[in-house]
């Protein structure tokens, strides 16, 4: 479960919320752009500090003002895939997804990674880098290298906003089937109500 | 021809380009990332040698590493040490005058990468230092090897600063700059034309690895 109570002031606005989602759900953040969706979900992972509020992923409190919690981002357990998908740029589509899972066992890293890749059905593409991966493509590996570590969460910002019109449709259906194999709550930010009708089972308006 | 002046300058700008390497990643990085009280005086400072004359430079070393300094008489008492009319100098000399160019190149590479990269390796549960050597770093190559080559150019040219601190004594300090100077000096054009060929080769060839890079 993933409980947020957050208070956050911004140049303009002023964001104040209160929502919880459980388990196998996804939330939707709705909201037109500049709303503090995108502010919302980088405080969930601790990439930004909200002014207060309290924040407990999987019974576990990870930020909470009163009590001067604070716990950085590596030490959260989310899985994050933001708008441009973040995929680093010098590693190959295998690097990408094994820098994330932890151990030292490189052999079996990389059995990992190929299972992740067959899930998806993009095993020849182990050695491409992002450059030559089509969005849809970059979409699905981002989305692997934030669940290969298995988080207790996992964050989309804005996840098809950077795909054409007719990918995106597909893409929405693929990402609903697949999040099935992990039952965490996912928090799904977007200004589409298309994503909302397809993904969504709980939608905060923003 | 008297070779010794370009075996000393290279030695110079190689052991320079070393520590100025290192020290520059790190403060580089300082700029880019940093967030500390005092970060605009930091920038200044260590962007001051790029700005004062060389001589200045020389003077303030002279100041801080001669045999009357602090420092200079502990390192000459304690670990029989000394800086000055040695290539040790030298070598400070020209860290101080090239390491604003490494500075500014890896601050600006580093500046230059979206931070949402580090965002994310910081959510996959990776430390501050592995997001530096695998993210950082390799991202700001370009800047990291243009740095490389500027410093070590900047080191192989010194003169001001290195003629105070080192002085000029012919196959122990004498480096290329200041060898054409005393050949000029002294007459013996052969030597001066030798060494100035020798000298913008080494120039010519930074800016052909530079543009190589596409620096």
């Amino acid at each position: 479960m993933l409980k947020v109570k957050i208070k956050k002031k911004l140049d303009d606005i002023l964001i104040n919320k209160e929502w919880e989602v459980d388990a196998g759900e996804v939330i939707s953040l709705f909201g037109p752009s500049g709303s503090g969706k995108s502010v919302t979900i980088n405080t969930i992972a601790g990439l930004i500090n909200p002014d207060s509020g309290h924040i407990e992923i999987d019974n576990r409190v990870v930020y909470d003002k009163e009590k001067n919690i604070c716990l950085p981002p590596k030490d959260r357990g989310v899985g994050y895939v933001p708008q441009n998908f973040g995929l680093f740029p010098h590693m190959n589509v295998m690097e990408n997804i094994m820098y994330g899972i932890k151990g030292k066992d490189r052999e079996l890293k990389i059995q990992k990674t190929m299972d992740y890749l067959k899930l998806v059905g993009l095993e020849n593409k182990k050695e491409k880098f992002p450059e030559e991966l089509s969005g849809g493509q970059k979409q699905r590996i981002a989305l692997l290298r934030a669940l290969a570590t298995n988080p207790k969460v996992l964050l989309l910002d804005e996840p098809f906003s950077a795909l054409d019109i007719n990918v995106k449709e597909k893409l929405r259906k693929e990402i609903k089937k697949f999040l099935t194999y992990w039952t965490i709550p996912v928090v799904l930010v977007t200004h589409d109500p298309r994503d909302v009708e397809v993904l969504a089972s709980k939608i905060v308006y923003y | 021809m008297n070779w010794s002046p370009v075996y000393l300058s290279i030695k110079v700008a190689f052991y320079s380009t070393l520590f100025t390497t290192i020290i520059g990643i790190l403060f580089g990085w300082l700029l880019a990332k940093g967030k500390f009280y005092g970060k605009n005086v930091f920038s200044a400072l260590v962007t001051l040698p790029m700005v004062l004359p060389p001589t200045v430079l020389g003077y303030y070393l002279l100041i801080i590493i001669g045999r009357q300094s602090f420092i200079g008489r502990i390192l000459l008492e304690k670990f029989n040490i000394n800086l000055i009319f040695t290539l040790k100098g030298a070598v400070i000399a020209s860290i101080i005058v090239s390491l604003p160019l490494m500075i500014r190149a890896v601050q600006s590479s580093i500046e230059s990468i979206d931070s949402t990269l580090e965002d994310v390796a910081r959510t996959l549960g990776k430390s501050e230092m592995s997001i530096f050597l695998r993210i950082t770093l390799p991202l700001a190559w370009k800047g990291i090897i243009g740095g490389i080559v500027l410093s070590f150019a900047r080191a192989m040219g010194e003169f001001g600063a290195t003629l105070m601190v080192a002085g000029n004594i012919p196959g122990k300090t004498q480096t290329l700059s200041i060898a054409i100077y005393d050949s000029v000096q002294s007459g013996n054009y052969e030597q001066a034309n030798f060494l100035v060929l020798v000298i913008s080769g080494v120039t010519i060839l930074v800016l052909l690895l530079l543009s190589k890079f596409n620096i």
